[in-house]
């Protein structure tokens, strides 16, 4: 093994264990780099788009391209930069390019599935996962794509069934646990969902996303805002719907008073809801 | 012609670009939140809710057939809130207030909004997610916007009715 050899299974090693810079260092200190390597090109961009430098990861994985078009990691990464860009075409002409080298890869499949469901193309979304699951029914890229999609949809129930059957193959699967927790943070049960967040974040405590919304879950939980479970599950929007629906009808029968009492509540809850969480955000801050 | 093709017995078109030359707009202004939405369908009524939904139905990139949708059904529950008024009319045309009919049409303007309110979220939740997930940007309060549209459109709706009915002789 060369030199270049050895700083390419470097940098790759830096890129699993998500130092990016430090790829970046390993590679840029190599007197002879391997230009004609494809990973070389592959690595120099995973790199720079795990800083978030798209532009320059697009460079690279431009030059990349120029020598081996049909390198699919090339092609992969492309779709990832340029979709982070805003760039949804060039994105997708790049995983289709990708689809077509390697049409029967699940990966692929689901990636362009993200992009098409970005562009608000659910059902072409749908089928493509339906296509990858064809293929790999067991996957957990899969499932991972069908529970998003179906997040996406407002459909929490799929996706709390689809992260379960994630769960089911890999008890230990942070994206797993976030999926859930996500589903069960959406059907207001806060408790379920900040267990499944806590364990997403002890497997990547890095995750800022996965640790932000599992603080919210957990105040979410506290037993001071138990009164207000109710008004999580069934919405604010629904909540509200409710109380005036219970008001109107009770003012209808002649029941004013009761209604009186129902809008007091009502009115306490609302408070209750304004006050109590700030309160418990900023002590955890303290803590 | 076949509609698959290949050894995968893959659809023809799924694999055809479908995104044109797409660019994500770089986010605008933030969306409101969709549940505030209701709080001016209540009190504001068709009209008012339908401007608000129109307006964040551009903001969270609702496509055209939606928009269209969302100002069809805007449209019925305004003819819907005319046909109300003509049955339980707070004036007539001799300008005197029947203060009899006052709840009936209080209740019955908050039903339409609100039967508006629920239709609409049905297909505007879909789109506000993937308006979440496409840029992340958080929401905007609807307070001043929409305390503006529940006064001011609410009594726009209010002329528009009562003026057809003056002006067609209904009253």
């Amino acid at each position: 093994m060369d030199n270049a050899d050895q700083a390419l299974l470097l940098a790759r090693r830096y890129i699993d264990i998500e130092q990016p810079a430090r790829a970046l260092e390993t590679l840029d200190k190599l007197s002879n780099a391997p230009m004609q390597n494809p990973d070389y090109w592959y690595l120099r961009g995973r790199a720079l788009y795990e800083l978030t430098r798209y532009e320059e990861a697009i460079n690279m994985l431009q030059r990349g391209l120029g020598q081996r078009p049909d390198y699919t990691p090339l092609l992969y990464m492309m779709c990832n930069c340029q979709d982070n860009t805003g760039n949804l075409a060039e994105a997708e002409r790049a995983i289709l390019a990708a689809l077509r080298l390697a049409p029967e890869e699940p990966a692929f499949l689901c990636r362009y599935a993200y992009l098409v469901a970005k562009a608000g193309q659910m059902d072409k979304a749908d089928r493509l996962v339906d296509e990858a699951a064809r293929i790999s029914p067991q996957d957990p890229m899969v499932l991972h794509a069908r529970a998003s999609l179906s997040l996406l949809r407002g459909n929490d129930k799929e996706a709390a069934s689809h992260s379960r059957e994630m769960l089911a193959k890999d008890p230990d699967n942070p994206v797993g646990h976030y999926m859930y927790g996500l589903s069960q943070y959406n059907s207001g049960k806060v408790s379920n969902a900040a267990r499944h967040f806590g364990t997403a974040v002890r497997y990547d405590p890095k995750d800022q996303d996965t640790a932000r919304i599992a603080r919210q879950s957990r105040i979410a939980s506290h037993w001071l805002l138990w009164p207000l479970r109710p008004l999580y599950k069934l919405g604010a929007a629904y909540a509200w719907i409710a109380a005036i629906s219970t008001v109107f009808v009770l003012c209808i029968i002649g029941q004013y008073r009761i209604a009186g009492y129902v809008c007091k509540i009502y009115l306490v809850f609302c408070l209750y809801s304004w006050i109590m969480p700030p309160i418990l955000r900023w002590w955890y801050r303290q803590r | 012609m076949s509609n698959f093709c290949g050894p995968h017995g893959r659809p023809d078109d799924l694999l055809s670009p479908t995104l044109g030359d797409q660019q994500l707009q770089p986010a605008g202004r933030k969306p409101w939140q969709p549940t505030s939405l209701l709080y001016v369908a209540f009190f504001g009524g068709a009209l008012a809710y339908t401007v608000i939904a129109l307006i964040n139905g551009r903001r969270i990139g609702l496509s055209k057939d939606k928009q269209n949708l969302i100002m069809l059904l805007g449209f019925i529950g305004l003819v819907a809130s005319f046909i109300m008024h003509y049955f339980f009319p707070v004036i007539d045309g001799n300008f005197t207030l029947h203060t009899e009919n006052k709840l009936s049409i209080r209740l019955g303007d908050r039903i339409i909004g609100t039967a508006l309110y629920l239709i609409c979220s049905s297909f505007m939740n879909e789109a506000n997610r993937i308006y979440q997930y496409r840029c992340k940007t958080g929401y905007e309060s609807l307070l001043g916007t929409g305390i503006a549209a529940v006064v001011g459109l609410g009594s726009a709706q209010l002329i528009i009715i009562y003026g057809t009915m003056f002006i067609t002789g209904i009253l």
